[in-house]
């Protein structure tokens, strides 16, 4: 592969792969990077990279990071960044479209009360305190919520999961 | 900032554990809707900056590093001449520079830059005077790296900007609108 080759493979993935970091590591510079360290590494051995399989090396290396990355963060930095205790490296072919039905669920069948907690707490990352605040409620009154949207949707994806 | 008191006290429900990797999940989902511009562009531009550039010019800005960081600053003490008609100027090799600055800079031969012990930047403003271009130092230690060199007038820019990166320690570009880019 030659430089006009991997400048055409780079322009081509980059959107796709900075997504799928992003979606792993919810944070803008992170994920930049994560997609860059992957390209470098790509250039390194650039004359054996096929191109037909290029997209989806690229993707499994994408995930393989941001795994590293994440497994290299304290138990509480884990917590506070929302990322999973656990992590395996292998890549759900499918994930784009589990993430996307995860994301219709919330908008369509949970409760707007329910809905609007689960948002504030896990999209706009407040605190349960900043979000009872907001809303003018008690902090048990979001943590309900929180348990509650949590139970519907793992009653919904973990049973999926296990069907597949 | 999600507050990790919350997340544990999550984890303390009989189910935590499902219900804490489920939140990971939702977070993920939240995470792959939000639409971000990328300017893909400009992400190449930086990659390609970093990481494409061959490994001698590479090797040449280490030495240039090296060279800064050990505050030896040894003239470069090369003479490279364009036109091949003219013959080449053996000069001592390691000679360090002195420690006043004496840059002679003769530009009384009509056809010849002649540049003696003179630092980048007066090479480089001569140039620009020259071609009519602009110089911007991106380094600005690579300002004062002395050189010996001869540039023949009747070179093109872009071909007296190569002649100057033969040096191991000078890196230049040369941009679309004319300006000389020292880094």
């Amino acid at each position: 592969m030659n430089k006009n080759e991997f400048a055409s493979l780079f322009k081509n993935n980059y959107a796709l792969l900075y997504k799928l970091a992003f979606s792993m590591l919810h944070d803008t510079d992170d994920s930049h990077d994560a997609v860059h360290e992957v390209f470098a590494s790509a250039w390194e051995h650039r004359k054996d990279i096929l191109p037909e399989t290029a997209k989806a090396y690229l993707a499994q290396s994408v995930h393989n990071y941001c795994v590293k990355q994440i497994a290299r963060k304290t138990y509480n930095e884990k917590l506070r960044k929302l990322y999973p205790i656990e992590v395996s490296l292998t890549l759900n072919k499918h994930e784009d479209d589990r993430l996307r039905e995860i994301k219709r669920y919330i908008d369509n069948d949970l409760p707007p009360n329910t809905r609007q907690v689960l948002q504030m707490c896990f999209d706009e990352e407040k605190s349960y305190k900043e979000t009872a605040e907001q809303l003018q409620c008690s902090v048990a009154y979001v943590n309900k919520h929180i348990v509650k949207a949590l139970r519907m949707l793992r009653n919904k994806f973990t049973a999926n999961n296990k069907e597949r | 900032m999600i507050n990790p008191q919350d997340m544990k006290d999550l984890l303390q429900e009989p189910d935590g554990k499902e219900l804490y990797q489920m939140a990971a999940e939702t977070k993920k989902a939240f995470a792959h809707e939000q639409e971000t511009e990328i300017d893909v562009e400009h992400e190449w531009n930086k990659f390609a900056a970093r990481h494409t550039t061959p490994w001698y010019v590479r090797y040449r800005a280490i030495a240039a590093c090296a060279a800064l960081f050990v505050g030896v600053t040894i003239a470069a003490i090369v003479h490279i001449t364009a036109t091949p008609t003219k013959p080449t100027q053996q000069s001592e090799d390691g000679k360090p520079a002195p420690t006043e600055q004496t840059q002679q800079v003769s530009t009384s031969e009509q056809e010849m830059f002649v540049f003696d012990n003179a630092t980048l930047k007066t090479v480089l403003m001569n140039l620009a005077v020259h071609y009519n271009a602009e110089v911007e130092f991106r380094n600005s230690k690579s300002r004062n790296i002395r050189l010996h060199v001869q540039i023949d007038k009747g070179l093109s820019l872009q071909e007296a900007v190569e002649l100057l990166n033969h040096f191991d320690k000078v890196n230049l570009k040369l941009t679309d609108n004319n300006t000389i880019i020292a880094e």
